[in-house]
Formats: structure tokens, C-alpha cells, sequence
């Protein structure tokens, strides 16, 4: 399933090193690769295609930080991709998430991507997206589908405060705000779901992970 | 149980301690002391483990009164110490009675205070094992306020030390050790050489989030890539002109180009400096891997 171009390995400071992966399978496979290999101390943060391998606990000194950034550059050259078994649905949980279908973007990003309200709600609501990876704020959830191939432009003038659970497009993204905050995304709906619990397990979703969305009324 | 009850606070009032490492593949940053050095040795002269939660007072200006003797520290940027009107030492241990009103006054030359308690401070909103307060997010206590009561804890490790620490003071001028990177080959040379001779100057609108410096006017610029993680320290170039050096409270990802990572031991001096400090780079090829 993944390319066979290598990854490129860059130094990021003393502490941290960036591989550019050639594309998404790829950047999938190399992320459940790392997370299920013991690279104790080194956390694994993938965006849409690098992955930040990054000792953040700074209480481990620098030249312990760069041993292990030196031992796991080591292995990642060596490692072959093509033989890297592909990240599939099933190596993450699956998750349903309740969808008021009320967002003021509706019409918009139902117009941008062709087809009416109620078969864009049909049609998000159908499928599982899965989690690509995490970033911009904790808990939210870049999501993809492999139908989701039209770009959905970001609002000119970001709105200054986003609602909490609100669910919006922007690219070829999916994505649920776990709380407010100003955004530019296209707003379609919103749900009630804790998508971070600050009081406890933290993001409910993971890289990998499936998220089910499903209309009420 | 015993409590800080706080009487007033300065501008700023947070409960930190070194942050929550670990969790930016969920989106949630480090957070932590920006003075990482001063808060540890605040908690080292207490005995406490170096990571118990202490407060960074920004600007000084802090009153409490605790409701049971305590052993406290004051360290990071200067400020007179009163227990009852009664000058107290700064960067050594001071035992507040019952009841006394303890007073941290202005902060000089330095913009961060830090009190730490023997046992550390453990008010509610702890998450994944810190009380840090992410000022970004959300995430941890609620900032500090008048009227508050915060528990004390029991992260000691050892009994409480016989010693002084100096003041963190700002320098007049600072140097960042700064390593090129994560795509040295972007920066132009003639950016590479604007790094190496200009110097800049801290900018007011710095916060816990990131550092910005005005007067390194870059002029390379690198072609658009998607938003990526970052590391602590990183120094962001947006179109805008300015640099931001990325603190405790960075954003996990970031769109606009990384020129390179400031070496973590300036960066405990970086936060103590107030704007309109003259800032220099002293610039370092990446490391080989």
C-alpha cells in the first residue's frame, strides 16, 4: 500500500527530528509502525505528511535526547516502507457521534460539493471518516473518507468564536471543534459528544481511529 | 486540609509546574513554567519534587495568607518580600506563619516570580498528572484569583534545604543559541546572514504562547506547506515580518515556515526579558543524525 520513496529525515532542533513522508498510506503506516515499537521517551506527532518525532519531557537531558533521536533515525533508515503493513480501519476504534445537521454553512458546502442538504447530510452520515491525525487545538481530529475528493474553500472572514461541537469542512477535511474558539472552517452541524475531556481520558479520538457520524433531529 | 488563601493578584497569576510532555499527538501542548530553572529551584530549596506546582506571579503584586504555617521560596525575577510587613528573604526558605499576610511586591528586572510551597500546590483542574495552566487551551486551573483558596500538597522528596539562589535577572541584552532547521537549505543567504548580524527587539504583544521579535526583517519566502508539528523553542517566520519564539504554551502545529529552534537553556532567560530587549541570534548548522 505505501509509496516507495524514502522518508527524509531533518534535524529540528536539539531535540527532535521531522520525516516528510511521501504521502498519506504512507504517513499512516509509519505512524501505527512507531506506536507499536518502543521508542520510550520520543512522542510521535503526525500531521498531513511529516510526523514529528519529538522528546518534549525536558527533564531528559540533551545528549540522552539525542542518543535515542540517534538510534531511531538509524532504524527508520533501515526500515523498508513497501514492507511496512498498511494502517487500516481496523487498527484504531470506532466511534459514533450524534449530528445536528443546523450548521449556518450547510447550503454553502453542500453547494461546493455538488449536491443537496439532505444528500450531503445522507452522504456524511453514511460512512465511517477516519482520523488522519490531531493538531490546532486539543481534541480535534483532521478526518478523511476516500469519496471526499472536492476541496471546500475556508470562510473568507473567520468567524471570532466558533460553538463548541460544531462540525465543519475546510480542504479535504472533516473536523469536530472540541470547544470554541475563532475558525474559519464551513459549519454544517454540531454534537454534543465530549470530543476532549479535560477531566479525564483527554482526546476521544486517535490517529487511525473511525468516526461515525449519525443525523438527529 | 491546608489552603493559600489569595488576598490580591498582579496581572497574572498561574499555577505551574513543568508541564504535561507527552500529549501532542492529542493536540495538547506542554505547557509548564517559562522559567523552567527558577521554578525547580524554588522547589529544590523546599525539598520538594522539582516538578511540584508553584505559582508564576508575572509582575509581582501577589498578597496570601495561609491558613497553617508554610515553608515557602520566592525565586525567578526580584521582587521585595514581606511576611506581615516584615521584610523576608528572597531565593532562600521563609517560614509564613498562620494567618500572616504573605506580600511579593513589584517584580525588577525580570518579569517572573515564582513562590513555590514545601508540598506543592494541587488546586482543582489537574490533567494527565499536571496543574499547569494552559493558557492556550484551557486546559488545567483556572487562573489565580483573589479570593481563591488553593490546597497545599505532599510532593516532597527531601527535607528542606539550607541555601540562597540569585535572582533570575534579564539580561540587557540577550543572545539565543539558535540550531538552523528543520529546512536549513530555505533560509536565502542573505537571510542567513541577516540571522548571523542584525539584532532584534522583544515585542509587547509576547505572551506564554510565544515570544515575538521585531527588526529581523527576512526576506526568503518559503513555498506554502501544510501545518506540522512543532517543538518547544521553535522560531516561526509568518509573512508578517516578525519571529516567534514558540514558550510553554505553543500551539502543537503550525503552518507558517520554522527557521530554526532556540536552544532550551535561553529560554528560561527569554521569558524573564520585557519588551524592548535587544535580541541577537548566534546560529548553529542542525545536528547530523
Amino acid at each position: 500500500m505505501t509509496g516507495d520513496q524514502p522518508l527524509t529525515l531533518r534535524p529540528y532542533g536539539a531535540r527532535a527530528l521531522l520525516a516528510e513522508v511521501p504521502d498519506a498510506p504512507t504517513r499512516r503506516a509509519l505512524t501505527a509502525w512507531l506506536e507499536s515499537t518502543e521508542h520510550s521517551g520520543v512522542d510521535i506527532v503526525p500531521a498531513e505528511s511529516t510526523v514529528l518525532l519529538d522528546v518534549s519531557d525536558m527533564s531528559v537531558d540533551e545528549s540522552t535526547a539525542q542518543q535515542a533521536l540517534r538510534r531511531l533515525s538509524a532504524q527508520l533508515r533501515d526500515l523498508d516502507l513497501t514492507t511496512l503493513p498498511p494502517a487500516t480501519a481496523s487498527s484504531g476504534s470506532l466511534h459514533t457521534i450524534d449530528v445536528r445537521y443546523d450548521g449556518p454553512d450547510l447550503t454553502t458546502v453542500a453547494e461546493q460539493l455538488a449536491m443537496s442538504t439532505d444528500a450531503l447530510i445522507r452522504w456524511h452520515a453514511s460512512t465511517p471518516w477516519t482520523v488522519e491525525f490531531l493538531g490546532f487545538m486539543p481534541g480535534f481530529g483532521y478526518l478523511t473518507r476516500a469519496d471526499h475528493n472536492r476541496e471546500v474553500d475556508r470562510r473568507h472572514s473567520p468567524r471570532s468564536a466558533i460553538p463548541t461541537g460544531s462540525v465543519g469542512f475546510a480542504g479535504s477535511y472533516c473536523g469536530v471543534y472540541p470547544r470554541s474558539s475563532p475558525g474559519g472552517w464551513q459549519l454544517v452541524g454540531h454534537t454534543e459528544h465530549v470530543m476532549f475531556d479535560v477531566h479525564g481520558t483527554g482526546a476521544t479520538a486517535a490517529p487511525n481511529d473511525r468516526i461515525t457520524f449519525q443525523a438527529v433531529r | 486540609m491546608r489552603h493559600l488563601e489569595i488576598v490580591r493578584t498582579g496581572p497574572q497569576c498561574l499555577v505551574q509546574d513543568l508541564g504535561r510532555p507527552g500529549l501532542a499527538g492529542q493536540g495538547v501542548t506542554l505547557s509548564g513554567a517559562v522559567d523552567r530553572r527558577s521554578l525547580i529551584q524554588g522547589n529544590r530549596l523546599l525539598g520538594n519534587a522539582p516538578h511540584a506546582p508553584g505559582l508564576e506571579v508575572l509582575l509581582g503584586g501577589l498578597e496570601l495568607q495561609p491558613d497553617a504555617p508554610v515553608l515557602v521560596a520566592v525565586t525567578g525575577a526580584w521582587c521585595p518580600v514581606t511576611v506581615d510587613d516584615t521584610p523576608a528573604a528572597f531565593g532562600t526558605p521563609v517560614l509564613v506563619p498562620s494567618g500572616a499576610v504573605l506580600r511579593l511586591g513589584t517584580a525588577h528586572r525580570g518579569l517572573r516570580t515564582y513562590l513555590t510551597v514545601r508540598g506543592g500546590l494541587e488546586p482543582l483542574g489537574a490533567f494527565a498528572g499536571s496543574w499547569s495552566t494552559d493558557t492556550s487551551s484551557g486546559i488545567g486551573p483556572a487562573q489565580v484569583l483573589a479570593t481563591d483558596r488553593i490546597p497545599l500538597g505532599n510532593q516532597m522528596l527531601d527535607p528542606p534545604e539550607v541555601g540562597a539562589v540569585p535572582p533570575a535577572t534579564a539580561p540587557a541584552e540577550l543572545t539565543l543559541r539558535m540550531t538552523l532547521g528543520p529546512r536549513p537549505a530555505d533560509l536565502s543567504s542573505a537571510d542567513r546572514s541577516t540571522l548571523d548580524r542584525a539584532s532584534g527587539t522583544i515585542a509587547s504583544n509576547s505572551d506564554r504562547i510565544g515570544i515575538r521579535l521585531n527588526g529581523f526583517e527576512l526576506t526568503g519566502k518559503p513555498a506554502g506547506r501544510p501545518s506540522e508539528a512543532m517543538p518547544l523553542g521553535a522560531v516561526q517566520a509568518p509573512p508578517s515580518g516578525e519571529l516567534i519564539v514558540f514558550l510553554a504554551d505553543h500551539p502543537t502545529t503550525g503552518g507558517y515556515p520554522v527557521i530554526g529552534v532556540v536552544d532550551a537553556r535561553d529560554l528560561d532567560d527569554l521569558a524573564q526579558c520585557p519588551p524592548g530587549t535587544p535580541v541577537r541570534f548566534a546560529v548553529r548548522p542542525p545536528p547530523a543524525h
